[in-house]
């Protein structure tokens, strides 16, 4: 065994680098500390090994190893029902819920970074092991670190919208955001609120593409999630007519938000709007459809 | 909420004009309309739904 010691470690220590590397908790406070940390942790910890420990079996001719992977890769998809459930627990705690969508695409991106860590391990034995060099070990476990963090950043909200403020404005029961009607309000109290604190948005999609991803309710509930994440949410669990919503006009494609924050703050909401993740689920591009392509760009 | 709720369900009806609404809905008659934009705010609490103005004699309250 001894020639496959430092290979061996090299993979587990980056390995376990690369997964730490990847887990990172912003303002949206997830995966939680201390627990959720060590949870992850613990669990990119056995990928990398996993991942590394394959390779001498396979040196070895221990062919069966191979199947060593298929029951990490099982166990990793329990990692992504794990996540689910907890995320879809607590969504039914929250002012305003992530939304379905939103949950699946953190439990796969956990998922998925597991098996970066297993990729990253064994990538980086069997390096090591052929080469026997243990620095052009170290430089592919860096290289594919840098790789993988590259390849995780998907796209930001930013980029397929124009996110731009609107004016809030009631005629008669009615709320708009623009020229898109958002709900009809009976309360007047709530009406005076609704003016009062109040902050109306509108995205106008950058393409054909963005207009589908953006009509996704996933997507939108995303949006709002993350807004009230960001700047707090004004209401409370009896008060519907303050929940926050978004609303599409079906000519262009265009979402008005409608949103009663905390911290009444529109560059910060403009911002945090820039941010918001496009979900790997609600991603559409008919444009790349056959039928699409073979008319041409008629329609753009 | 428990997913049993009902969802998009009339809770009751805030009228001044009893003559205009019927059927099996809580059916609440007041005398103005300013009677009611003082209660409605406690029937949206009671009851979980939002208070929707349908013209100037009839509001609904709707859980969404």
């Amino acid at each position: 065994m001894g020639q496959y010691t430092l290979p061996v470690l090299l993979g587990i220590l980056f390995g376990f680098v690369g997964r730490v590397v990847l887990l990172k908790s912003d303002y949206r406070h997830y995966p939680t500390h201390p627990h959720g940390m060590i949870i992850h942790l613990t669990l990119g910890f056995i990928a990398a090994s996993l991942g590394s420990i394959a390779v001498p079996a396979i040196m070895e001719r221990e062919y069966t190893a191979v199947t060593f992977l298929a029951v990490a890769a099982q166990h990793f998809r329990e990692v992504r029902n794990m996540e689910r459930e907890t995320l879809t627990r607590m969504d039914q705690m929250e002012l305003v819920s992530r939304g379905t969508t939103y949950i699946e695409g953190i439990a796969m991106t956990f998922e998925g970074r597991n098996y970066m860590a297993i990729l990253i391990a064994l990538l980086t034995t069997v390096v090591t092991t052929l080469s026997q060099r243990w620095w052009l070990g170290v430089l592919v476990a860096l290289g594919s670190i840098a790789a993988a963090l590259y390849l995780k950043s998907g796209k930001e909200l930013g980029s397929i919208a124009e996110i731009r403020p609107a004016r809030i404005r009631i005629e008669g029961a009615d709320l708009y955001v623009d020229d898109i009607h958002i709900m009809n309000v009976g309360l007047e109290i709530s009406r005076e609120l609704i003016m009062k604190q109040g902050l109306g948005l509108i995205l106008k999609p950058k393409s054909i593409d963005s207009v589908v991803t953006l009509s996704n309710l996933g997507q939108r509930q995303a949006i709002l999630h993350d807004l009230a994440m960001g700047l707090g949410v004004y209401r409370d669990d009896d008060k519907p007519s303050l929940v926050p919503l978004t609303r599409r006009d079906l000519n262009d494609g265009r979402i008005a938000i409608f949103f009663l924050p905390q911290i009444k703050d529109m560059e910060e909401a403009i911002d945090i709007l820039q941010r918001v993740p496009v979900l790997e689920n609600a991603v559409r591009v008919p444009t790349q459809s056959d039928a699409h392509l073979e008319r041409g760009s008629v329609h753009e | 909420m428990s997913n049993t709720t009902l969802e998009k369900y009339i809770l009751a009806v805030l009228t001044t004009n009893p003559n205009r609404v019927t059927g099996g809905v809580p059916i609440f008659v007041f005398q103005s309309k300013e009677e009611i934009q003082e209660k409605i705010g406690m029937f949206e609490s009671i009851l979980g739904g939002m208070g929707h103005q349908l013209d100037h004699e009839i509001y609904l309250v709707v859980r969404h």
